[in-house]
């Protein structure tokens, strides 16, 4: 228990979203109480750190007055009764903008709530702001928002992660909250992991993408950034499963409901191209498995050296068809011009920030007459190859582990200039994407200058809740979890 | 090597990258180009392909190619949503104009106005 506020007493800062409703269902305080405090961090701390953009405060308080009237009352409540959430701007809600933070869409106002924001509203959370991140989430550090960089909350000299690097500083600088990020090639867990989060990409189609603003269709996934694995596992049960407005989602019945026993280290995660710490750190949660009685065995996964390539062209392939559609005229900003193709391509131009423009290009050319076959068929190609071996791995054990950044969160503006540099965050992420598989990263402890290692493990397609089970028993052995960073919190 | 003959390829298969290509490619893209931007945007995307060209362009066939739903069970057309059109109040059916209209500039007598696409104001 901490501060009063009101007349009531809050939960503590580091409380999880399950917490949260345990500490409601006592009375110890009101959901509007709740409410208003979280409300209060979002305007101190979340702004300080440039990750909450926009703060719904009298929709938030309105539905929280609301929650504690049914509970008053004893009207049925939600499984996610009066707990605070936060959406990623590229994630539409009826209040508030959804610009993707980008110049293009600057003051888009969604007319509807994505599935899952309607969906976890349905179940008593309550939206109490949007999240910054890159640009159409195409970034792995979080500085091409145009609302400005996010900082690291455990070095705010330091990135986030991206792209979803607004839901990974919120959640991992404050308890009570789950935030809502999106996952094309790791934008939930490289963030997760760089803040000291948990945060889960689900199954390919198991989480509705409609109200998603599209980067790389067939990769892309909502996802939630958690305190823990228990409450990943919650908001995943909510939001899951077949939607009829958005064709391409799916429910799934696992096939096996048994804990995970035969884990695989994949090998190539530990090479020296990964930084010494976090293969140290990796080896003793290896250790730790074992000691809790899982069989772990080495396993390679020899198409992770050709993943980060092919992913560069189908995501960029994606992202220029997606695009497309801003053209100044049916959507986005325009340059007012005498000639189309030049309001086109001015309103383009001045629209989207320089990342969103190369990988346009990239995507374009990949795409373009006489490179087609060469580049995108043959990543296509490849990807199956990818989808094949990773399969064929998850014949042999039940989840294959991994870290999820090959190195710890580096200095805001280091990389920046550098596309190749920043690419390089991404290469033990992309492949659960490209394969289409489950995977959660959960943080793992500390380097020695106090940065979060994050840990991520992945599972055949539709054993996301098998995944959260091994990362809660792994997070029940050791909670250095629950840690917030210094000044944090306050 | 690429295949288009047209383009020779360099020792790691990728196309030479000119100021020519990336014009015609941002031509493509629809996206203005100011000529102090070609040079950088000409290393970054030689830096990129080079990273790509792990893939082994150019080589195998393409038959192979990838559908994200291959191997999945696809859903029987017995369970599709009733092809009927939504009504107001429910997910993508009619909604109200005001909160329509306050993504357009302007609005009146119950349609959008926006500027002309091409010449006037």
């Amino acid at each position: 228990m901490s501060e009063s506020a009101d007349s009531g007493v809050l939960p503590a800062p580091e409380s999880t979203s399950l917490e949260v409703m345990a500490h409601l269902k006592t009375g110890k305080c009101t959901t509007v109480e709740l409410i208003r405090h979280y409300l209060k961090y979002l305007e101190t701390i979340g702004r300080d750190l440039g990750a909450a953009v926009e703060i719904l405060s009298d929709s938030a308080l309105a539905a929280a007055q609301e929650s504690d009237t049914r509970r008053a009352s004893g009207k049925p409540l939600g499984c996610l009764e009066g707990v605070p959430f936060t959406a990623k701007m590229n994630i539409a809600t009826r209040e508030g903008t959804t610009d993707a933070a980008s110049g293009m869409l600057r003051g888009f106002a969604a007319s509807e709530d994505s599935t899952a924001v309607a969906r976890l509203r349905a179940e008593g959370a309550i939206l109490v702001g949007k999240s910054n991140c890159d640009e159409f989430a195409m970034g792995a550090s979080n500085e091409s928002s145009h609302h400005g960089v996010v900082h690291n909350p455990w070095d705010r000299d330091r990135v986030p992660g991206g792209s979803s690097g607004g839901a990974a500083a919120l959640a991992g600088s404050f308890g009570w909250a789950f935030h809502l990020g999106s996952d094309t090639g790791g934008s939930i867990r490289q963030p997760a992991a760089f803040c000291g989060a948990t945060g889960m990409k689900p199954t390919w189609g198991r989480v509705s993408r409609r109200g998603l603003v599209a980067f790389g269709s067939s990769l892309d996934q909502i996802g939630p950034l958690t305190r823990d694995a228990r409450d990943a596992q919650l908001v995943l049960s909510v939001m899951e499963g077949r939607d009829p407005l958005d064709a391409t989602s799916q429910s799934f019945n696992p096939s096996e409901t048994s804990s995970m026993k035969r884990i695989g280290l994949v090998s190539e995660g530990l090479t020296e191209a990964i930084a010494p710490e976090i293969r140290q750190r990796t080896v003793e949660v290896v250790e730790r498995l074992k000691k809790m009685g899982h069989e772990v065995v080495e396993v390679s996964l020899g198409t992770l050296s050709k993943a980060n390539a092919c992913y560069q062209v189908i995501a960029t392939a994606e992202a220029s068809s997606n695009l497309a559609r801003f053209d100044g005229i049916h959507t986005g900003q325009r340059v007012q011009s005498e000639d189309l193709e030049e309001l086109y391509s001015k309103s383009r131009r001045q629209g989207f920030g320089a990342e969103v423009r190369r990988r346009i290009m990239l995507g374009t050319f990949v795409l373009s007459s006489g490179y087609i076959d060469a580049y995108y068929g043959k990543a296509q190609q490849v990807r199956r190859e990818i989808r094949q071996e990773m399969l064929s791995a998850l014949d042999k054990v039940d989840s294959l582990m991994m870290p999820v950044s090959p190195f710890a969160p580096f200095r805001i503006g280091e990389r920046v200039s550098d596309p190749l540099a920043l690419y390089a965050c991404d290469i033990l992420t992309v492949t659960a994407n490209l394969a289409g598989v489950p995977a959660v990263a959960i943080p793992c402890g500390f380097d020695s200058e106090g940065l979060p290692i994050g840990l991520q493990w992945m599972g055949k397609h539709g054993d996301d809740h098998r995944l959260l089970d091994l990362a809660t028993s792994l997070q029940d052995q050791d909670d250095s979890w629950r840690g917030l960073p210094p000044g944090g919190s306050q | 090597m690429v295949t288009d003959e047209s383009h020779p390829g360099t020792d790691s298969g990728r196309p030479p990258i000119d100021a020519e290509l990336v014009r015609k490619t941002a031509r493509l893209a629809r996206l203005e180009i100011d000529e102090s931007e070609i040079p950088q945007m000409v290393e970054h995307m030689e830096k990129i392909l080079d990273l790509v060209a792990d893939l082994g362009i150019g080589s195998g066939s393409q038959s192979d190619s990838f559908s994200e739903t291959e191997g999945e069970s696809t859903l029987p057309v017995s369970e599709w949503r009733e092809d009927v059109a939504a009504t107001e109040g429910q997910p993508g059916g009619p909604r109200d104009p005001k909160v329509l209209g306050s993504n357009a500039p302007d609005w009146r007598d119950g349609a959008f106005v926006t500027p002309r696409v091409v010449g006037g104001d």
